[in-house]
């Protein structure tokens, strides 16, 4: 065996006899340097897509997630560590505790605890001493809005105060020697509310102890006002007006709470007053920091912090057994994002996986088509004398230089393009995608040429394929079919999605378009004798050539399919959660409109918002919540209802369409009929009941079951009796007016919320308005919801992308032969717009094929992967609170089903078209030609 | 066993036999001395429409350095033929010899060899001989860096220059194959397929294409290579023209050896040559003959033929009395 070829020699320096010997790969590759170079393309478009997606999803996660973080106020997201210092609990060494020294040593011990995920800002961290509990400040000259209320003030120490503040008026406070008095500044907001000035003295009473007396030495104005420092404190920069419940009904009263800063080095004097003084440390997280994956980690981290085994170490180390660390919603604001995460999981990873193999079959069929052009070269080669090893080498040679580094080079951009941390599962993305061409070309042409037979008729377009494709087929077909059988019976036993899941779109896909291969030419076959009467040429020979299926369809169809279904499935997703919000707006009002009050509606109110433009239909109705039943055991809503207008109500919002309104209406004697939910039902029986309601006692007998009701809150019981039936039999209920309706709901179409609301108001100040398209509104998607939305419409688009890819790689592979077909067929005599015609029908059973067998797989994989994915963390932030909601599930969305299938046979359509045009521009002698050398 | 010694020279003895077996144990293997020995050889092709019988029993003795022509009407077998001598293709039945090399017998391994080592072959059509994107010298020294027979980058360069002196395109070795004629090309081919010293050469209708001055000169370079290099060269042909160029012409029908055509050059004492052909029908193993279509038509033989030996040749009468 011939080792690979070394450098060349040139003929100067062999001297007589010139070289023969040619490197192999390289003149190889430089006859053909259009087809390496899109291969090379290809690959590295390929390459780079599959590194930048598990980047761009890692980016995408970490920037909702610090986005979310970082919208917070920063007190909202710090994790802070609290002492609280007096001469009670450190009767010996308090003053020591509050000095700068301890505060930061104390600091470093806690710094020790902090290592990632948890990562907090060190830049922003804030520790110093206020006072535990605002002390009242009892001179004269400070504003009290309400007389005899003294304001109230804290006093805080933070160390750096002259790097966050700028002196308007006198100077920095400074430690002072005496007890009792100590030098304090305040801001300029501060100074001008509550009228001090430097040199003003604020007297704070020390509740038993013996006061302090603060001494202004300097009003200063904030510097980096939005940095921590002076936001982890409410107060910090102004003063805020509080409020005080009056007693005995009396008016709430209102008096100022103002923050006066010391130099952190006087700390001591505060543990004078009432309660002494809590040193804190305040670390706001550092929320460039955060990535998605570690979320739970860094929630079990704050836990262990907080209340975990850390807590009682930092204790020790710091030798002060009463600090705590809190965090103040840190861990509320993360762990939501996980759960939302492990949702928005699965919509990714079927797009990926649909992708994935389109790109793959793609690559494949790349390999395949320079296998079949370049047979006769690989059969002459053989018949020569090569050796199917030295082939494989060579062959191997020529596709590693031309796949690896392309594949590098779209790695290399991914990596730079997309800065995060991970990049293993980039890399791995691009090494197989690299694999994949690289082997691509190689494994097609030692299949084709393992043994060597040129004399036998090349045949592409054979009858009916052979008994080994057959059997290999119907086994897919049915491992396959099987594999998705016990998908759809496992159903969500663990609440995830796996990886068999997630290739469910793919496995349905290669099962159509086995079957789907097999089936289609039947029909045309059948069609072949009838259209052979026809009068013109066109379409007989267009359904017989039609009715000959190449063996070689299958992977574009398969490729169709899968880019298909993937698409479809997104738009299932994205169609779920419309209709899961829409659900849930439409529960969370009742109806298109309402407006709801606690006690009686104001009289006139319903005749003046029937008139309001937009409101089509008015329902009253009476709701007294919360009534139980004889046995106390089961509670339930009554609602007392207009019939008529209910019923109109009920079939409105599609709750029910044959809500028996008559039957409510014939209130026999005694017992009035009623309509009640399944449990109490059962519990009330065929006899009748007594139902308490704020009117009185009456009877009522069950006259029909319904799950639900409208406005009625999903998950309770409701007992629905008409409030007519009831007017006729108490006609002083009436009159005292506990049957009036508490209620009202509206249907229309576009009921203007600003009109209402008017209404209502003037009315009443105390309705309730809900507009069912406001709800709806607010309902929208969090930043990683539409993050992922973006990232799967990419992925889409892609795949949409190497679809139009595959069906033009296809194209190619049967062009040289249709082109022949075409020229042989001018020399016949066929006109320009027949050959055109004929180009299409020759090619349009097969795309027709993928464009419907997208569409069914489509409609199949929608009910398939229904029990797999749960679409409520992607429909909405925060999960509902009882189990009876119905869970948001996967919808099929017409429009997706449609549209990509319509464009798909467009491009096919033109691209066919054009190529018919072409070959008629070029001649027949050179398409002949090609033919016979093909 | 006694051993009996009869007066009638009609008994047989058990010595008898035992040395007729034994002399026929000694004389020498049917085509031993022939590079190519084809016995009874069958090839049935299995189609979708039913069974194809390619060659039906043929029987093909070719000696070391003959230069031989294969003719007959197309599906007569003859491609097929070529092919399995080549060892692209596998008997069904009957026995193949090539130098050597059993043809029904060969594992993948010994294919491979095979096909480096002792066949060289040229196809009809001009372009499928040659690898487009390498010069005509590339493409002569391809075979030789495949098998690694010629070793060492000068006797590859020296043995390139050779073949194409040989066949006279030397001046056509840094061209690529559509830079040169029809012919030129045909040349470089047999060029290729002699690069790895085969003992044997096949040429599938080499001059299908060619018009006929090109063929005239085709023919020649074969000729001139038989004389040259000694290798037994073996063309499947058309054309009528080869009959003047080669010393034995075999035409084939319906997948067995029909007729001959061997052409002798004769020297009288007076220095003339003479060349004279004459046309043979073949006689297999079994001493099968087949009666030319237009001798049979002629005397309307049909079924049986009634034959009688002669001092020095064999009567064939029809069946109709006369």
């Amino acid at each position: 065996m011939t080792a690979l070829p070394g450098p060349r020699r040139t003929s100067a320096e062999d001297g007589t006899a010139p070289s023969a010997d040619t490197p192999w790969i390289r003149t190889r590759l430089r006859a053909a340097p259009g087809a390496a170079l899109a291969l090379s393309l290809l690959v590295l478009v390929t390459a780079f897509l599959a590194a930048a997606l598990p980047r761009a999803i890692d980016v995408q996660e970490d920037t909702a997630l610090r986005d979310t973080v970082a919208r917070a106020r920063v007190v909202d997201r710090s994790v802070t560590a609290t002492l609280d210092v007096s001469w009670l609990s450190f009767p010996y060494n308090a003053q020591a505790l509050v000095t700068p020294r301890s505060l930061a040593s104390t600091e470093a011990v806690f710094q020790s605890f902090v290592h990632p995920p948890l990562a907090l800002d060190r830049r922003q961290t804030v520790y110093g001493v206020r006072t535990a509990q605002a002390a009242p400040a009892t001179d004269a000259y400070l504003p009290r809005p309400t007389a005899h209320t003294d304001p109230e003030a804290t006093v805080v120490a933070q160390p750096d105060l002259d790097r966050f503040t700028h002196v308007v008026d006198g100077r920095l406070p400074r430690p002072g020697s005496g007890t009792g008095t100590v030098e304090a500044a305040v801001t300029e907001r501060t100074a001008h509310i509550m009228h001090l000035r430097t040199g003003s003295v604020v007297h704070l009473a020390g509740g038993g102890e013996a006061g302090l007396a603060m001494r202004i030495t300097g009003v200063v104005r904030p510097l980096h006002s939005e940095a921590a420092y002076w936001n982890e404190e409410p107060d910090l920069k102004a003063p805020t007006l509080s409020t005080v419940p009056g007693q005995d009904r009396s008016d709430p009263k209102y008096y100022w709470h103002f923050t006066a800063l010391i130099d952190d080095r006087a700390a001591g004097t505060l543990l004078g007053l009432r309660e002494g003084a809590t040193a804190y440390w305040r670390h706001p997280a550092d929320t460039g920091a955060l990535t998605a994956r570690s979320a739970s980690d860094l929630v079990d981290r704050i836990a262990a912090l907080t209340s975990g085994p850390q807590a009682a170490q930092l204790q020790q180390r710091t030798g002060l057994r009463g600090i705590t660390v809190e965090e103040e919603g840190l861990a509320t604001l993360v762990e939501p994002f996980g759960q939302e995460r492990a949702a928005t999981a699965p919509l990714v990873m079927v797009a990926a996986v649909g992708v994935g193999t389109v790109a793959v079959i793609v690559l494949l069929m790349a390999g395949e088509l320079a296998a079949a052009r370049r047979r006769t070269e690989l059969v002459l080669l053989r018949a020569r004398g090569a050796g199917l090893r030295g082939l494989a080498v060579r062959l191997l040679g020529e596709s590693v230089l031309t796949a690896v580094p392309a594949a590098a080079v779209g790695l290399v951009l991914a990596l730079l393009l997309i800065p995060t941390q991970r990049s293993a599962a980039a890399v791995a993305g691009a090494g197989a995608v690299a694999a994949v061409a690289s082997l691509a070309l190689p494994v097609r042409a030692l299949l084709a040429v393992r043994t060597v037979r040129p004399g036998e008729p090349e045949d592409l377009v054979r009858v009916r394929p052979s008994r080994r494709r057959t059997v290999a087929e119907l086994t897919v077909v049915l491992v396959v079919t099987g594999a998705v059988l016990a998908l759809r019976r496992r159903g969500t036993a663990d609440g995830g999605l796996d990886l068999l899941t997630a290739a469910a779109p793919v496995l349905v896909a290669v099962v159509a378009a086995v079957v789907l291969l097999r089936l289609y030419p039947l029909p045309l076959r059948l069609l072949a004798r009838p259209a052979a009467r026809l009068r013109g040429a066109v379409l007989p020979l267009g359904v017989a050539r039609a009715g000959r299926a190449p063996a070689t369809a299958t992977l574009p169809l398969l490729a169709v399919l899968v880019a298909l279904t993937v698409t479809s499935f997104g738009g299932a997703v994205l169609s779920g959660v419309s209709a899961g919000r829409d659900r849930a707006a439409l529960a969370a009002v009742g109806a298109d409109a309402a407006i709801e009050a606690p006690a009686a509606l104001p009289a006139g109110l319903a005749e003046r918002v029937r008139r309001l433009g937009g409101v089509r239909d008015v329902a009253s109705v009476r709701i007294e919540a919360g009534l139980r039943t004889d046995s106390r055991r089961t509670v339930y809503d009554l609602f007392m209802v207009d019939p008529r207008t209910y019923a109109r109500l009920a079939a409105a919002t599609g709750v029910d369409d044959g809500f028996p309104a008559r039957a409510l209406d014939n209130g026999g004697a005694g017992a009035f009929a009623a309509v009640v939910s399944p449990r109490l039902a059962l519990e009330f029986g065929s006899g009748p009941n007594i139902v308490r309601a704020a009117a009185g006692s009456f009877e009522v007998r069950t006259v029909a079951t319904r799950n639900s009701a409208a406005a009625a809150t999903a998950g309770r019981n409701f007992v629905i009796v008409s409030s007519k039936a009831l007017a006729r039999a108490h006609p002083d209920w009436l009159d005292a007016g506990s049957l009036s309706p508490t209620a009202l709901y509206m249907t229309g179409d576009h009921i203007d919320g600003h009109s209402l609301r008017a209404t209502a108001h003037q009315a009443s100040a105390r309705l309730t308005v809900l507009v069912r398209s406001e709800e709806r509104a607010a309902l929208k998607s969090t930043a990683l919801q539409s993050g992922t939305q973006h990232v799967y419409l990419a992925v889409v688009a892609a795949g949409g992308g190497y679809c139009a890819l595959a069906l033009l790689l296809s194209l190619l592979q049967s062009s040289p032969q249709r082109s022949t077909t075409l020229a042989r067929l001018r020399t016949m005599g066929m006109q320009g717009r027949q050959r055109q015609w004929l180009a299409v029908l020759d090619m349009l059973p097969q795309i027709l094929l993928g464009a419907l067998g997208g569409m069914l797989t489509g409609l199949a994989v929608v009910p398939l992967l229904r029990p797999g994915v749960d679409l409520t963390a992607l429909a909405f932030t925060s999960r509902p609170q009882t189990a009876d909601v119905p869970t948001v599930v996967l919808d099929t969305d017409p429009l997706a089903l449609v549209l990509p299938s319509a464009g798909l046979l467009a491009m096919a359509c033109a691209v066919l078209v054009a190529q018919a045009w072409l070959t008629g521009r070029r001649g027949e002698g050179t398409n002949l030609r090609m033919g016979d050398q093909a | 066993m006694t051993e009996q010694t009869s007066a009638t020279p009609d008994a047989l003895t058990l010595a008898d036999l035992e040395r007729r077996v034994e002399q026929q144990r000694q004389r020498p293997a049917h085509g031993h001395d022939a590079l190519i020995a084809c016995d009874r050889l069958v090839r049935i092709f299995a189609g979708q429409g039913g069974e194809v019988q390619a060659l039906q029993g043929l029987d093909l003795l070719v000696a070391k350095g003959e230069l031989m022509a294969l003719v007959g009407a197309s599906g007569s077998g003859k491609s097929t033929l070529l092919n399995i001598l080549a060892g692209l293709d596998v008997p069904t039945a009957g026995g193949a010899s090539v130098a050597g090399f059993d043809l029904l017998a060969m594992d993948s391994r010994s294919r491979l060899r095979y096909r480096r080592e002792v066949v060289g072959f040229v196809w009809q059509q001009t372009a499928r001989n040659l690898l487009p994107y390498l010069t005509a010298a590339q493409n002569v020294a391809l075979p030789m860096r495949l098998s690694g027979i010629v070793k060492g980058r000068r006797q590859r360069a020296a043995r390139t220059a050779e073949l194409l002196e040989m066949t006279g395109v030397a001046h056509c070795r840094d061209r690529r194959p559509h830079q040169m004629s029809g012919g030129e090309q045909q040349r470089t081919a047999i060029a290729v397929a002699l690069a790895n010293h085969p003992a044997l050469v096949l040429a599938d209708e080499p001059t299908g294409q060619l018009d006929s001055a090109t063929a005239e000169q085709i023919f020649a370079t074969f000729h001139t290579v038989n004389e040259e290099l000694g290798t037994t060269v073996v063309l499947v042909t058309h054309d009528t023209a080869v009959a003047s160029a080669v010393h034995r012409t075999v035409a084939i029908r319906d997948g067995r050896t029909a007729s001959e055509v061997l052409r002798r050059t004769t020297t009288d004492d007076q220095g003339r040559t003479m060349t004279t052909a004459r046309e043979y029908a073949t006689v297999d193993r079994a001493g099968r003959l087949q009666l030319p279509g237009d001798f049979t038509q002629a005397l309307e033989i049909r079924d049986r033929v009634l034959l009688e030996l002669e001092p020095d040749h064999i009567t064939v009468r029809p069946d109709q009395a006369p």
